[in-house]
């Protein structure tokens, strides 16, 4: 039965038509994969993978600012990948979602936002996925029930430090003062 | 050896190119018949060739060279004759020297002279000769049976010759030589001529040159050529060289240009990189497109850097049986720089599943993996071979590979959870 179901996913292959196929999809929590935080906090994107058809086992994620690169870097932050270390499978026609929770590590994965850092980073979640014929979870599941490696999933995704509530009561405090001054100025 | 036939020396003729010079045979006779009658004929000797045919009386020389001609049978001395199997392109010279019936010893005597770029045994004897000479540049001499090399070698460098061409002020071509050329200041003082084909007396300097052209040494023309009043053509080296290689070309190639003239150099960067400058003596040394003035030999270098470039690893395949499993890690260069001799340095597999085995890199040895240059946007891969004798089909594990690529400049590692064999 497996290689009968093997060979039909070959031969959808070799047409070029297993990547049409699939039509998998990758959406982040919050939607739109923007997130912020205070400089030195961590954030984080919850997701929602849905499979089409075959057992994808996700492998690794990460956050990229620019071109996709092994690993990924930016001038903001760091990013950790909750995804890949767990063990995700999404059978045919069905999805996972995971919230973020940086104790529990789920989610996509977590960002640490460096302590000083201001402004925002715009990319994209990058996630890899390996598709198989069979569940690996399923007994009879072989290593060789490939269908395919090492495929791409991308969710626009972006992360901005926003001032953190000190730097706030100070600048608040400037501004009082300003206010202040101008009243009592004669005129 | 051919019944009669005492002699014979060959000169190969498959370039058009030669030293320029004159033959002499025992009467001298000038080289310029030899041109005008076989204009490849690549034996032109600046000094001398003696070809001398004794008869058995030591000393007595009996030929007739001032009727020697190309291609041409000297009936009137009938132990003589030129037989020219080609006149352009592949083909030899040959020299005869025969007397019929009777066999006589014969001798060569071959002075100051180049022979180069007819390729292989391009100067040989054969038969029943006596060698002698001094002072030769011979690139490719004679070898092996039934042939003998000429004789007194002192260099089989480069001459770097100049093309044929009328070199003031001369009336008949020749190849003028650098002052880099091995044949510069190299041949035999004592057989050297007092003028070279040109007419210009020799020595120019201290030494003398080997071949058909003495090298004025003077920048005063006039002290080389006394009495001549247009100057004369003058020539420099340049070398124009790319840095590192691989970054780009550079054109013109390497070579002699008129002392004094511009040359245009121009600096192409290969996919990758991109051109810096050009050092040293340069007009514009930031201009890819510049002039360099021969007024000195001169070695110029344009320098290229790799841009910036990054690369995605992954894994994209896994065949074979368990005990012989192949996976192929793959290395895209996303650009905009190359990604020169890529690698994987290490391979590693941590299990995370599954009762513990332990998986075994079968081509350990390999190591660093190589990958090779990628080209921007270019993917190269390379395979790692596992044995999991032992592993359940289940079993699970983390791999992790390393790259590198361009001397370091680009590295990373790789990290894909949840891998089964």
């Amino acid at each position: 039965m497996k290689t009968v179901r093997g060979m039909a996913v070959a031969i959808l292959c070799m047409f070029g038509l297993c990547g049409l196929a699939q039509a998998d999809t990758l959406t982040l929590n919050p939607p739109g994969g923007a997130i912020s935080g205070a400089a030195g906090t961590t954030v984080g994107w919850g997701f929602t993978l849905t499979n089409v058809t075959n057992f994808a086992v996700v492998t690794s994620s990460d956050f990229c600012v620019g071109v996709i690169t092994s690993p990924c870097s930016n001038s903001l932050g760091t990013y950790k990948d909750f995804a890949g270390p767990q063990f995700i499978v999404v059978g045919p026609s069905s999805s996972v979602t995971q919230a973020f929770n940086n104790s529990l590590l789920t989610g996509m994965g977590s960002f640490l936002i460096n302590p000083g850092a201001t402004g925002s980073v715009l990319g994209d979640v990058v996630l890899t996925y390996d598709l198989y014929s069979v569940s690996p979870n399923d007994p009879s599941f072989l290593p060789t029930d490939i269908v395919s490696l090492g495929n791409l999933l991308t969710a626009p995704a972006s992360v901005t430090a926003v001032p953190e509530p000190g730097s706030l009561l100070l600048l608040a405090s400037g501004l009082a003062g300003c206010l202040l001054a101008k009243k009592r100025l004669p005129g | 050896m051919k019944p009669g036939e005492s002699f014979v020396l060959g000169v190969h003729t498959n370039v058009r190119q030669g030293s320029g010079g004159r033959i002499h045979l025992p009467a001298p006779v000038q080289l310029l018949p030899f041109l005008q009658g076989a204009p490849s004929l690549h034996l032109l000797a600046r000094a001398a060739v003696h070809v001398g045919l004794y008869r058995p009386d030591p000393g007595r020389i009996v030929n007739a060279a001032p009727f020697l001609n190309i291609g041409q049978r000297i009936r009137e001395h009938s132990f003589f004759y030129i037989r020219e199997d080609q006149k352009v392109g592949t083909g030899e010279v040959w020299l005869h020297v025969k007397d019929g019936a009777k066999l006589f010893d014969t001798s060569l005597t071959l002075d100051n002279t180049i022979i180069a770029n007819n390729g292989a045994s391009e100067c040989f004897v054969r038969g029943s000769v006596t060698s002698a000479g001094a002072g030769n540049l011979i690139v490719n001499n004679g070898s092996g049976v039934p042939f003998s090399a000429c004789p007194d070698v002192v260099t089989s460098n480069d001459p770097q010759l100049g093309a044929l061409q009328l070199n003031a002020p001369g009336n008949t071509p020749t190849m003028a030589i650098p002052q880099t050329s091995p044949a510069f200041n190299t041949a035999d003082a004592a057989t050297s001529l007092s003028t070279d084909q040109r007419g210009v007396s020799r020595p120019q300097g201290t030494r003398f040159d080997i071949g058909a052209y003495e090298v004025c040494v003077s920048r005063v023309v006039l002290q080389c050529f006394p009495g001549i009043i247009a100057p004369p053509p003058q020539f420099e080296p340049l070398t124009t060289q790319a840095s590192p290689a691989a970054g780009g070309t550079v054109s013109p190639p390497s070579g002699i240009f008129p002392f004094n003239s511009v040359v245009v150099l121009n600096a192409t960067a290969n996919n990758g990189y991109s051109f810096v400058n050009w050092t040293p003596n340069v007009a514009v040394p930031s201009n890819p497109s510049t002039t360099v003035t021969m007024d000195q030999p001169q070695t110029v270098t344009a320098s290229f850097a790799p841009l910036p470039t990054s690369i995605f690893g992954n894994i994209v395949a896994k065949s074979g049986p368990a005990n012989n499993r192949d996976w192929t890690l793959s290395l895209l260069n996303n650009g905009p720089g190359g990604a020169f001799t890529a690698m994987i340095p290490s391979f590693t597999l941590m299990q995370t599943f599954g009762a513990a085995c332990t998986p075994v890199v079968t081509n350990a040895a390999s190591f660093p993996l190589l990958v090779g240059d990628l080209a921007p946007l270019q993917t190269g891969t390379a395979n790692v071979m596992l044995d999991f004798t032992g592993c359940a089909a289940t079993a699970r594990f983390t791999a992790t590979f390393t790259y590198s690529a361009s001397n370091g400049a680009v590295s990373g590692s790789v990290v894909r959870f949840n891998q089964f064999q």
